[in-house]
């Protein structure tokens, strides 16, 4: 004996995509630094900033912090539009 | 972009691109934790995640996310163990099916739906085709009604699914129009649930009701309104964990990432006591008619209780509850919010017979609820300057923190029976917002019940 039950599962539509293409080369690249506030992610992105220039000619350096981590980065235009690379930093 | 995430979070981090559509996404894994550890420990790890952050940065995107999709980092010693396998059924149930070919028997369905991770824990009502028809006949709601996407995976929650859930978790057909009030709460940008959902912090999604429809539904506000006892309050804080779960995916050690949990969650939802509240309910504080039945959705961990027998004035029973509500482990004290403070129907019979006003009451708590900096650690409070300057920088240590940014951000109501208690409830900070909706019929007419209260 079988019976029909309702999934109660949500069906779960998503759009494939791609991540971003990347550089050949971190020279002459602007980099940007997405702090998320995470105890530690400001000294870990401080690092990789020094350890990149140091190895790169790194052209520029934009960052952002969020003041909370479960909210949104306040993204900026300025930040989508200027940044080549971005590190972000980091899931706890 | 390069992502970078501790490793115990690392399956999270794929997880959340997955339900951005990317599969593969490459993310560079690091030791957990990071929080304790100095700036050279710090630097270290830098250095050594610094290869493949370059790699990241520099590889093709399609090389990076075939790379990336079969990656696991392996984390811990033993996988996080929130579930076992009962029975191995062999039934597949896709997100995609529609319906559910099972044994006709309540202990196979549960023990499939346990197996499967589409439970709370507890047994299960099946939720068969005529049950839950039954239920949305009741409400006369279409069941291919979309009411939102409920996250971290945005599953759809169609009537049909809140109801198949609503059903699973017991409740009553009419219900079913409250619990799709609170699904339609909870899915306010300003409630930020993506955040509830997967964070380590011990939030429930706390469903608060004021209206007719606690009386017409049989709703508990009195004695043990916060306890076992009674079906609607236990069904319908039940139906909307089950919906997080099932529609938005949200499954312990795997998307729900509490470190402890709570009770709360399994079930939180009471009514507020009108009747033997000396001011105006909740919902018409907040703009809403007292004929209309409203759902409150606050992103909430589970009640502290204040127990004041011997205080005598308003101001002797609001100091206990001051007290109680200024404690440095919550996250309002560093993020704000709005936490909640349920009055006993005794304790705000005393408030309220002094002459204090609600607004009286959330001055007086916006006065003495504040945490002396001295209590918070010094990790704590260098992170918190660094995070909240506005609330942290300049203070000294003799100087006390107030819980809240502004007085009327404390949400004050009254529930329970008789006994000098009430209770507090922190919330998951400033991020979250609590959400009031009037609970409508699909036309979004208020429901309004056919008898006198």
């Amino acid at each position: 004996m079988t019976q029909i039950l309702i999934n109660p599962k949500g069906v779960f539509r998503r759009e494939e995509k791609s991540i971003a293409h990347r550089v050949d080369s971190l020279d002459k690249k602007v980099l940007g630094l997405v702090d998320n506030s995470k105890v530690n992610a400001d000294v870990f992105l401080d690092s990789i900033q020094a350890l990149l220039t140091k190895m790169y000619e790194i052209a520029d350096v934009l960052r952002i912090r969020k003041s909370i981590s479960g909210t949104a980065a306040p993204f900026t235009e300025e930040f989508f539009e200027k940044c080549d690379i971005v590190v972000n930093a980091f899931g706890d | 972009m390069a992502t970078i995430c501790t490793d115990a979070f690392f399956p999270v981090g794929k997880a959340e691109g997955e339900i951005l559509g990317i599969q593969g996404l490459p993310i560079a894994a690091i030791p957990h934790p990071m929080a304790n550890r100095s700036r050279e420990e710090v630097n270290v790890i830098a250095e050594g995640a610094l290869p493949e952050i370059i790699h990241i940065l520099t590889t093709d995107r399609k090389q990076l996310q075939s790379e990336y999709k079969d990656t696991i980092v392996q984390t811990e010693k033993k996988p996080s163990p929130t579930r076992k396998m009962l029975f191995k059924d062999g039934i597949s149930i896709a997100a995609e099916e529609k319906r559910i070919k099972a044994p006709d028997s309540l202990d196979a369905v549960n023990r499939i739906f346990y197996d499967h991770g589409l439970t709370d824990g507890l047994p299960i009502i099946p939720p068969t085709s005529e049950r839950v028809e039954q239920m949305i006949a009741r409400c006369e709601w279409d069941p291919e009604t979309l009411i939102g996407r409920i996250p971290p995976k945005d599953g759809e929650a169609t009537v049909e699914k809140i109801a198949a859930n609503a059903t699973m978790a017991g409740c009553l057909p009419e219900y079913l129009s409250v619990v799709i009030a609170a699904a339609q709460a909870m899915i306010q940008p300003r409630f930020n649930l993506n955040a509830l959902q997967a964070t380590t912090h011990p939030v429930t999604v706390l469903i608060f009701i004021n209206g007719p429809l606690s009386d017409a539904l049989d709703l508990n506000y009195s004695y043990n309104a916060m306890g076992q006892g009674n079906l609607g309050n236990a069904t319908i804080g039940r139906a909307i964990r089950l919906l997080l779960i099932n529609v938005g995916g949200a499954s312990p050690g795997e998307l729900d990432r509490a470190t402890l949990g709570s009770p709360a969650k399994y079930t939180f939802c009471f009514a507020e006591n009108e009747r033997e509240n000396p001011w105006e309910p909740f919902h018409v504080e907040r703009g809403f008619s007292q004929t209309v039945s409203t759902v409150t959705v606050i992103g909430a961990e589970g009640p502290h209780n204040v127990n004041d027998h011997g205080g005598k004035s308003a101001e002797e029973v609001l100091i206990t509850i001051a007290g109680s509500l200024a404690t440095p482990g919550t996250n309002n004290i560093y993020l704000g919010g709005e936490p909640m403070v349920v009055l006993g129907p005794e304790h705000a019979s005393i408030i309220a017979r002094d002459g204090f006003s609600k607004k009286d009451v959330k001055a007086f708590l916006y006065e003495h609820a504040r945490l002396p900096l001295s209590g918070i650690s010094n990790g704590n409070k260098k992170q918190f300057k660094k995070n909240n300057p506005e609330r942290f920088s300049g203070l000294k240590d003799t100087d006390r923190v107030p819980l809240v940014e502004d007085p009327d951000e404390f949400m004050i109501v009254v529930a329970g029976g008789k006994g000098r208690h009430s209770v507090i409830i922190p919330t998951f900070g400033g991020h979250t917002r609590a959400v009031t909706v009037a609970v409508t019929d699909k036309t979004g007419e208020p429901i309004i019940p056919e008898f006198e209260v």
